[in-house]
């Protein structure tokens, strides 16, 4: 185990959070659902920024493509967000529009393998298929 | 002709899966804190819009407001942490289907916490979650 396991970790921390981040919004209101959660995110990740402003001492690391990726994250989750609400306001089923919208990682799959040539070994693309069968297991 | 509830679906889709991708462009360039300050900040400008749309029509008063946000600061620490995952170099296309598994904890702690059975279905995708967690963790 020479290579660096951190990122794993992490990744593993945000499923912690992620997962009490549901069951909180479970516990709002099952009615609403996930489709809140969209806008719980924006005011609720207010109070994350302010403390990560503190401790960077309002001195943001401003490389200007940081900070364009960097937004574009943010108006592209928000624009997703929008996307969500209005499939459920279409008359979409919560229970299909979650499970459908919930295969996004598919694309970021293929975009980094063809925008950042990242490189998946045999394991790492077994692992990506499950997880999708997975989800849509957990998700329906 | 399709519905377009479809349509919308697939462009949530389309638009989550590339934020994966700017996220981890994002911290190629700045740290995981500047990268979590700055997605707020882009997430603030669309917030017009967002009330523009919704027509304050959102059902926000119906949840008490600690949970709001208690709820929406795990979601921000999760991010928090997503980015630190990527900066720390994990990559993309590993860490954006690793991470989108935490219905994982919800559907095993669902029958505990609010006395919902416990399918089958979701046993099954329990299990597979976890496979697919050490087949991704290489």
């Amino acid at each position: 185990m020479k290579t660096n396991r951190l990122w794993l970790w992490y990744s593993l921390l945000t499923i912690v959070f992620w997962s009490v981040w549901a069951l909180l919004s479970k516990v709002a209101s099952d009615a609403i659902g996930s489709a809140t959660l969209q806008v719980l995110f924006t005011l609720g990740s207010t109070l994350v920024m302010v403390w990560l402003l503190l401790k960077l001492r309002f001195r943001v690391p401003h490389n200007r493509r940081g900070v364009t990726y960097g937004l574009l994250n943010g108006v592209f989750a928000g624009l997703g967000g929008i996307a969500f609400f209005e499939a459920l306001r279409r008359g979409g089923p919560a229970s299909l529009v979650v499970p459908l919208t919930s295969l996004y990682p598919l694309i970021t799959v293929v975009l980094a393998i063809v925008v950042l040539r990242e490189r998946l070994n045999g394991r790492q693309r077994a692992g990506v298929v499950v997880a999708m069968v997975a989800l849509f297991l957990l998700t329906t | 002709m399709m519905e377009t509830w479809v349509f919308f679906s697939l462009l949530v889709v389309i638009l989550w899966g590339v934020v994966g991708l700017f996220q981890k462009l994002s911290t190629n360039y700045v740290s995981a804190e500047a990268a979590f300050v700055w997605l707020s900040v882009g997430y603030f400008l669309l917030l017009p819009a967002m009330f523009y749309y919704a027509g304050l029509k959102l059902p926000l008063e119906t949840i008490p407001g600690w949970l709001r946000v208690a709820a929406g600061t795990a979601n921000g620490l999760g991010a928090l942490a997503l980015f630190a995952a990527m900066r720390s170099g994990g990559k993309a296309s590993i860490v954006v289907p690793l991470t989108a598994l935490y219905p994982l904890v919800t559907v095993l702690l669902a029958p505990v916490l609010f006395n919902e059975a416990l399918t089958l279905r979701g046993v099954a995708g329990a299990v597979l979650s976890v496979v697919a967690i050490i087949l991704l963790s290489e």
